[in-house]
């Protein structure tokens, strides 16, 4: 592994390395005309600027691996995922790519708006080295999985960009290659088909195969991938576990987005992308289309007698019951592979908590007629005093496809007693120690010990819709 | 080269051949026709204006209606491949810009993409020559055998002309807008128009630099007449080797500088 690698799963270490990649770098030349380029060769002076698009980039993949890729734009993401699916060539260092590697770049390359899907098909198969009698036997399985119906024998200029990434997955996909690069392309997709390409990238991950996945989805990538490299102006920042790393990416992010404000590195369900705009952003609701999950309705369940504030925002006391009921439809979907999760976000967008049934290990409970009522209970909310809004997330049994999502919905206020409930973000259970040093006598038999308590507020059934 | 790497080379290439003609056609009433319908209506026009027209009769070379039109064609054969290769080697590496980036695509059979697309029309239009002069009872067997060893020589120009420009035309665009000026300068200082009797004896020096002349009175040769001229073809195979060899080492060194300005 490279020298700013953290560490390594264990039970790995029988895995061969499928990709090695050792002291590269991939330097561009900027010519201020094109002609310079030309005139460089032919006149033999130095006629342009040195960017470095990768540099020093050193690290080894274990074969069975999924490597997540999280960086700023132009930290030098596409550069590497080009330079690993062979299109690009290194400067300097070695790189080497072990076994049939199959790539997903940037969407729509390689497609000609002109032809229709299947001709583009059959091209796209040719080039990751098919034969035609092996195009021949893929390209119904590519079509099918595809799902264009009778658009896969129209022209590709007549598809949305959301058929053109099923048409451009499903044959870097269905090759069950060695080595699957993808970049940042799947969120065109609609919901089913994001959900049908993380399956299919999950069962390529289960067969074996190297993965390599560039998301602004740092959910997605933190459930699919264990491993992930911060990729900082064209070098590595930071490489290992995913969890670690896109961890302090989000941290820095969040510090660039929000100076001064204190950052959170907790638990997070949601993206950066979607959630550190830094802007005030209205309630959202993302709808799914005909045939996933979809919530039905969100809403806060509190004590009635409590005052609303000047907002007309329900207001909780500090230390009492909060609870959330979601009700979702099921579509059809097994219960198995339907979850919840919902995060508590604070007005200066810092993520409280976040937490989902998947996480917890609950099954949610769908009736006959398909619908599900999930609630959240915090018997007593440790959240001081602030505003507050919720993030309710309906995910798979993978925990990586989002069927559908409210954001920043539920608005509401958390008002603590007094000061003696603390200062800050939330309470902590806590307890202190004192110890009085008695001349003569030792110390321990001086300690006084007294566990804090949370005060509990009054509580009243009652159900604020929001 | 493994065999397999230059099997899938090939099928590639295939491939990419085909798509280019459906593209080129796509959307059209009468789709490949026009494949025919190009080269038979240039045929027509030609014939017509000087053939019927201006009446033109270049002493014992050509004599009738029929034979002027064939005649043409001939000439016209290898312009149009020819033609066809240099315009499209401007636009090639552009077009094929996000696939050059984003795929695996080995950059060498770019360039190649327009020869085959030449080499294809060039075909159609010979059937439609050896047809008619099959009609005409002109039609001769040894015309296909000479026309092999000729072709070899346009095959082997067009490819040193498409490695050459396809990068070239990355550095200099302009080329693409030069390049209809340039083939209408070589349509006629070629003799394609007009036997090479009629040159003046102080243009001849023009006339036997010129490959295009060379290689257009050889087909004719071999395709009208039977005949084959050993010397003739030895010179143009010699220089379009030396041509091949160096539009190859030119590409090699050029394409790595166009990736940086593509």
């Amino acid at each position: 592994m490279g020298p700013n690698k953290e560490s390594e799963p264990a039970g790995r270490a029988a895995m061969p390395i499928a990709l090695t990649l050792r002291q590269v770098n991939l330097v561009y030349r900027r010519y201020p005309h094109p002609r310079d380029a030309l005139l460089e060769w032919l006149l033999g002076a130095e006629r342009h600027e040195k960017f470095y698009a990768l540099r020093d980039m050193t690290f080894e993949l274990q074969a069975g691996t999924a490597l997540g890729i999280v960086g700023d734009n132009g930290a030098g993401k596409s550069t590497l995922l080009r330079l690993l699916a062979g299109n690009l060539l290194p400067s300097s260092g070695d790189y080497a790519v072990r076994g049939r590697c199959s790539a997903l770049l940037e969407l729509g390359s390689g497609l000609d708006l002109e032809c229709s899907g299947i001709e583009n098909a059959r091209v796209g198969l040719a080039l990751r080295g098919l034969t035609p009698h092996e195009i021949n036997e893929v390209l119904p399985e590519v079509l099918d999985f595809a799902e264009l119906g009778e658009f896969v024998a129209r022209p590709v200029k007549n598809y949305s960009s959301g058929m053109v990434v099923r048409l451009v997955f499903a044959i870097a996909a269905v090759l069950e290659p060695d080595v699957l690069i993808v970049d940042e392309a799947l969120s065109v997709g609609d919901q089913y088909f994001q959900k049908k390409s993380l399956d299919r990238m999950r069962e390529i991950l289960a067969g074996g195969a190297t993965l390599v996945f560039c998301s602004h989805n740092l959910y997605q990538l933190r459930e699919l991938c264990q491993q992930a490299v911060w990729l900082e102006q064209g070098q590595i920042r930071m490489i290992g576990e995913a969890q670690q790393v896109v961890d302090a990416y989000q941290d820095a992010v969040r510090a660039r987005t929000h100076p001064g404000h204190p950052v959170s590195t907790a638990f997070a369900l949601c993206s950066v992308a979607a959630g550190d705009t830094g802007t005030p952003i209205a309630p959202q609701v993302t709808t799914s289309l005909g045939g996933a999950p979809i919530l039905r309705a969100v809403e806060l369940e509190h004590a009635a007698a409590l005052t609303e504030d000047a907002n007309q925002r329900p207001c909780f006391l500090t230390g009492q019951r909060f609870g959330v009921r979601v009700e979702l439809d099921s579509a059809g979907v097994a219960e198995p592979d339907i979850h919840v999760g919902v995060v508590i976000r604070r007005n200066d967008e810092v993520q409280c908590y976040g937490i989902s049934t998947l996480h917890d290990g609950i099954s949610v409970q769908i009736d006959q007629t398909g619908v599900a009522t999930v609630r959240f209970i915090i018997d007593s909310l440790p959240l001081l005093s602030g505003e507050y809004c919720l993030e309710v997330w309906l995910i798979d049994a993978s925990g990586v496809h989002v069927y559908d999502a409210r954001e920043r919905c539920c608005y509401f206020r958390v008002q603590q007693a007094s000061q003696q409930q603390g200062i800050g973000l939330s309470w902590l259970a806590h307890r202190w120690e004192t110890t009085a040093q008695t001349a003569g006598a030792p110390a321990n038999q001086c300690v006084q010990t007294r566990a804090a308590e949370l005060a509990v507020g009054e509580e009243a059934d009652g159900v604020v819709a929001t | 080269m493994k065999l397999d790497h230059f099997t899938n080379l090939l099928n590639l290439g295939y491939q990419l051949l085909c798509r280019e003609m459906r593209e080129r056609y796509a959307g059209t009433l009468l789709g490949g026709c026009w494949l025919l319908l190009n080269p038979l209506f240039m045929l027509l026009v030609y014939s017509f204006i000087f053939g019927e027209v201006l009446q033109l009769r270049f002493g014992s070379t050509v004599t009738a209606n029929s034979h002027f039109a064939f005649y043409l064609f001939a000439g016209l054969l290898v312009f149009n491949g020819l033609s066809e290769v240099m315009t499209r080697s401007t636009l090639v590496l552009q077009d094929k810009r996000d696939m050059l980036l984003n795929t695996p695509l080995s950059p060498w059979l770019l360039p190649i993409l327009p020869v085959m697309v030449s080499v294809l029309l060039e075909w159609l239009a010979l059937s439609v020559l050896l047809l008619s002069m099959l009609a005409w009872g002109e039609f001769k067997l040894v015309s296909l055998l000479g026309y092999l060893p000729y072709f070899l020589v346009r095959l082997m120009l067009s490819l040193a002309l498409a490695f050459v420009i396809a990068p070239a035309a990355v550095f200099f665009r302009d080329l693409r807008l030069l390049m209809p000026a340039v083939l209408t300068v070589l349509l006629f200082i070629s003799p394609i128009l007009y036997p090479p009797e009629v040159i003046p004896e102080r243009f001849w020096a023009l006339y036997h630099w010129n490959l295009l002349s060379h290689l257009v009175a050889g087909y004719r040769e071999v395709l009208l007449e039977g005949v084959f001229d050993v010397s003739r073809l030895w010179g143009l195979l010699s220089i379009s080797s030396l041509a091949l060899w160096f539009a190859l080492w030119a590409f090699k060194h050029l394409m790595p500088r166009a990736r940086y300005v593509l």
